[in-house]
């Protein structure tokens, strides 16, 4: 490993699981001091790319060249020992473990008798993280932290490493705008110390925000390989989707509100992550949260679904003051909640996807304690058809149905319970195109129907064309408030990225003071 | 309040507020096992003024010492989120092969009866070389053939129970050497009984390699979260060969003391020890759902259980209450810690 640098080749690689290829023929290389985008739709083969570099997936067919010697990784060990490096998409940690023992699992310190040596990890740590700019304690336990934080523990982890290529498998796609800008700066860093960059994404801007080439994958092929300063955002578009990019192809028309149906008031938190929040929604209206922080806008969610005690606040319902203060109460007044790691938290993997749909209203289709399974049967299909579910049929495992088809099915639970208000947190988190014109249609039908929607995320841009009104939070309280008539989307844009280096320089502005 | 505690760094690798131990509250939420073994000490001392004296406790450190012995080796396996329900079958076994080599010349019932004496390292080096044996085999079905260990653990119970039989042909293994009886029975510096010793090293020793060397960390690792440490390059399948393999070896050791202390031993002796050992080593504070426990935990939760049996049996209440009360003590132990832990997690962020 003395010669740092590297060229790394894959040669006619295939992979297939049962009948589906995943991935055919595949040929890509990658040098030192390039970084290299992988762009390609959800279930395009990324992932598997990245995870037969690691060594967690063996191809079915070609062949790997490292340096030009021809090389099989079985597992991930063996690709490790090489300088392969890959930081997954989910960071899989240690959750009762300390922070600084994540970071240097499987590569621990020891003295010569074979003693850890836990100040050397602690400090290295501490080092580490500071010189990233992170502001995380390396002695926490690691269940304390948020998502976004795992995630860049799962960063400096792969820094640790003697890597030569570290590939990042869509590690961003869960980062907001100030840690994407963290992350960003850290690629640029690991492309002048002249190590090779693999990252994966769906997203072209960012490609054109960070990458020297771009690989396109479509359905398990490479369509194109070609230098980021050659090719253009429409092109990539076109090779990406296989479609022309379509403007149009969604109209979206913002109706007109009714009555008030939800509004909170002066909601504070019992450790004040944020505080005194007022706002309210209309039967059919769309409302966008967007906070740069992941852990307020989550908490806040959380908070309304009543899973989080507040210090004060209170609730009303089409006016009338209603107490929520669990997640029963919430769902009895009709409050549906599809939290950010939905997969996880909301879906009996194993159960059909009729069972799924009719979990939450058992209750009220029985006779003398029986299933009335016709009648159940009968509105399942009836969901199916409205919210466009693609599944052969009702009694599919719900783990076999993609995950755009698993959230309408989700959806169409809360549908079926009756629910009004309707909170999503990240509704487009790892959504591809396609499944994101759908979501916008399910959401437009169900303002139809005079439901109230809320919609918390990160980032403005896929939201802005559909919500009436947005809430920008900061600080933990509301920051600013735009009705849809005041501000067009460019402004509007142009105030959150204002905020966002705002956000930044006074954290460096911290850091140094 | 928050003068009590000061955030430390503890060796096992744990960061967890300390409490001061000067204050009661303290006690009562930063050792809760610890508080437990207090109370119960108190309650019988208060009862029975036996109890206190020398001759007794160092009773109950030596009936603790045996029991104590294969709870340490639960408890690695319970940190990696295992489970063995053959290490009482396992010790059976090797206390009986053990035996068998170190019964005393002549005697026909003998299982080798012309057997000519043999120095005691012998069958004590047999008896531990077949628990470790039938440990490394329990590891070798788990890790490489992928068979839950409950399942395959419960086979290699009901296998190693029916090769003691066919081994003995049901007949007691007893008129042992007396060295060999020393290993149960003897006691050095004329009052230390060597289980206590041998528990003792056994305990320092593990501690060790859970909290200062690199295979307690993949325990833990592995305990925590499988995938994480196979994504990390941790050869998974060694490290839990190993686990099996180490609780196997502490199951024979204890095995042989426990044979030489009552000077015989048969096979289909129900001993339960499996379930005990269980019971310890969730009383010490680990999880079944894995990565979480500790060696003092493990000694504690030990102690809890000899000094409960002691204390009982001197204040002369039935065997069939002394079950009952074991039960509850075990229930209301696991409630408290996870009472206290829900409490630190409201007390720390989502």
């Amino acid at each position: 490993m003395n010669n740092r640098s590297l060229s790394l080749e894959l040669k006619n690689i295939s992979k297939s699981f049962l009948d589906s290829h995943v991935l055919s023929g595949v040929q890509f290389s990658i040098v030192s001091g390039e970084v290299h985008a992988l762009l390609g739709e959800k279930s395009s083969g990324k992932s598997v790319m990245a995870s037969i570099l690691a060594g967690i997936q063996q191809p079915d067919e070609g062949q790997i060249y490292l340096d030009g010697q021809s090389c099989v990784f079985h597992t991930p060990y063996d690709s490790l020992r090489m300088g392969i490096v890959l930081v997954h998409q989910n960071a899989q940690c240690l959750l009762h473990r300390p922070v600084y023992e994540n970071v240097f699992l499987g590569q621990e310190l020891c003295n010569k008798i074979g003693v850890l040596s836990y100040k050397d990890m602690q400090k290295k740590t501490q080092t580490l993280f500071a010189g990233l700019g992170f502001d995380i304690d390396p002695l926490q336990t690691m269940s304390v932290l948020n998502l976004e934080e795992r995630q860049l523990v799962g960063i400096a982890k792969a820094l640790l490493y003697d890597a030569r290529i570290i590939i990042f498998d869509e590690t961003h796609k869960i980062f907001g705008e100030k840690n994407l800008i963290h992350f960003f700066r850290i690629l640029k860093k690991l492309k002048q110390e002249h190590k090779a960059i693999l990252f994966n994404t769906y997203k072209i801007d960012e490609v054109f925000r960070i990458a020297d080439k771009v690989t396109v994958l479509r359905g398990g092929r490479i369509v194109k390989t070609a230098s980021v300063s050659e090719i253009n955002n429409k092109a990539l578009f076109e090779l990406m989707t296989g479609s022309k990019p379509k403007k149009s192809s969604f109209v979206w028309n913002i109706r007109k509100p009714g009555n008030e149906l939800f509004r909170i008031k002066d909601y504070t938190d019992y450790r004040h992550i944020f505080h005194n929040i007022d706002f309210s929604v209309r039967e059919g209206e769309i409302l966008a949260i967007i906070g740069m922080s992941g852990a307020e806008r989550t908490t806040l969610a959380r908070s309304i679904f009543g899973l989080r005690p507040r210090l004060s606040g209170s609730m009303y319902i089409r006016e009338k003051k209603v107490d929520v203060t669990n997640p029963l109460q919430a769902l009895v007044h009709k409050i549906a909640f599809l939290p950010e790691s939905w997969e996880a938290q909301e879906i009996y993997s194993i159960l059909s996807v009729q069972d799924n749909l009719i979990i939450s209203i058992l209750h009220k289709h029985t006779r003398l304690g029986f299933l009335k399974h016709y009648a159940l049967e009968r509105m399942c299909m009836q969901q199916k058809d409205i919210l466009n579910i693609r599944i052969p049929y009702l009694y599919t495992p719900i783990q076999d149905v993609d995950t755009g088809n698993q959230k309408k099915i989700l959806i169409g639970r809360y549908l079926l319970a009756g629910a009004d208000v309707f909170i999503f947190d990240e509704p487009m988190r790892g959504v591809n195109f396609i499944n994101r014109i759908e979501i916008y249609r399910i959401m437009m039908h169900l303002t139809e129907q005079g439901k109230a929607l809320i919609l918390f995320a990160s980032e403005l841009s896929e939201l802005s064309d559909i919500t009436n009104r947005i809430l920008f939070l900061k600080g933990g309280s509301i920051h600013a408030r735009f009705a849809k008539k005041e501000e067009t989307k460019d402004s509007i844009q142009k105030k959150q990225r204002v905020m966002d280096s705002d956000e930044i320089l006074s954290k460096e502005d911290g850091n140094h003071g | 309040m928050d003068n009590e505690k000061e955030e430390t760094f503890s060796p096992s690798g744990k960061t967890e507020k300390r409490y001061n131990l000067l204050s009661l509250r303290g006690i009562v939420e930063g050792y809760t096992v610890f508080f437990l073994l207090l109370v119960l000490v108190l309650i019988i001392s208060l009862l029975s003024n036996e109890f206190l004296k020398v001759r007794n406790l160092l009773n109950i450190v030596r009936q603790v010492s045996i029991m104590g012995t294969v709870a340490l080796g639960a408890s690695v396996v319970i940190i990696s989120a295992g489970i063995d329900l053959s290490i009482g079958a396992v010790l059976l076994a090797s206390g009986i092969l053990a035996a068998s080599f170190a019964q005393k010349s002549g005697w026909e019932f003998a299982i080798f009866p012309y057997l000519p004496v043999l120095p005691v390292v012998v069958p004590v080096l047999i008896g531990l070389a077949a628990g470790t044996l039938l440990g490394f085999l329990n590891g070798f079905i788990i890790s490489r053939m992928s068979i839950p260990p409950f399942i395959s653990t419960l086979g290699m119970m009901m296998m190693v129970q029916g090769l003691s039989f066919i081994y003995t042909q049901g007949r007691p293994v007893s008129h042992l050497n007396d060295s060999f009886l020393f290993l149960g029975q003897g006691v050095i510096f004329n009052s230390i009984p060597v289980p206590v010793i041998v528990f003792f090293s056994m305990a320092v020793i593990s501690y060790f390699l859970l909290a200062h060397t690199k295979f307690g960390r993949y325990v833990y690792a592995i305990g925590d979260n499988e995938q994480a440490a196979y994504l990390s390059g941790i050869h998974v399948k060694k490290y839990k060969t190993l686990v099996y393999t180490y609780a196997g070896f502490l199951a024979a050791l204890a095995g042989i003391m426990l044979t030489a202390k009552v000077s015989s031993v048969q096979a289909g002796w129900v001993t339960s020890f499996e379930l005990d050992a269980i019971t310890i080593v969730v009383i010490g504070g680990a999880s079944l759902s894995g990565g979480v426990g500790t060696v003092l935990g493990t000694i504690i939760g030990a102690f809890i259980i000899g000094v409960l049996q002691n204390g009982l049996n001197i204040l002369e209440i039935s065997i069939y209450w002394q079950q009952l009360i074991k039960g509850l003590i075990l229930i209301s132990a696991v409630s408290l810690d996870i009472l206290r832990r829900k409490q630190k997690q409201r007390k720390s962020a989502y």
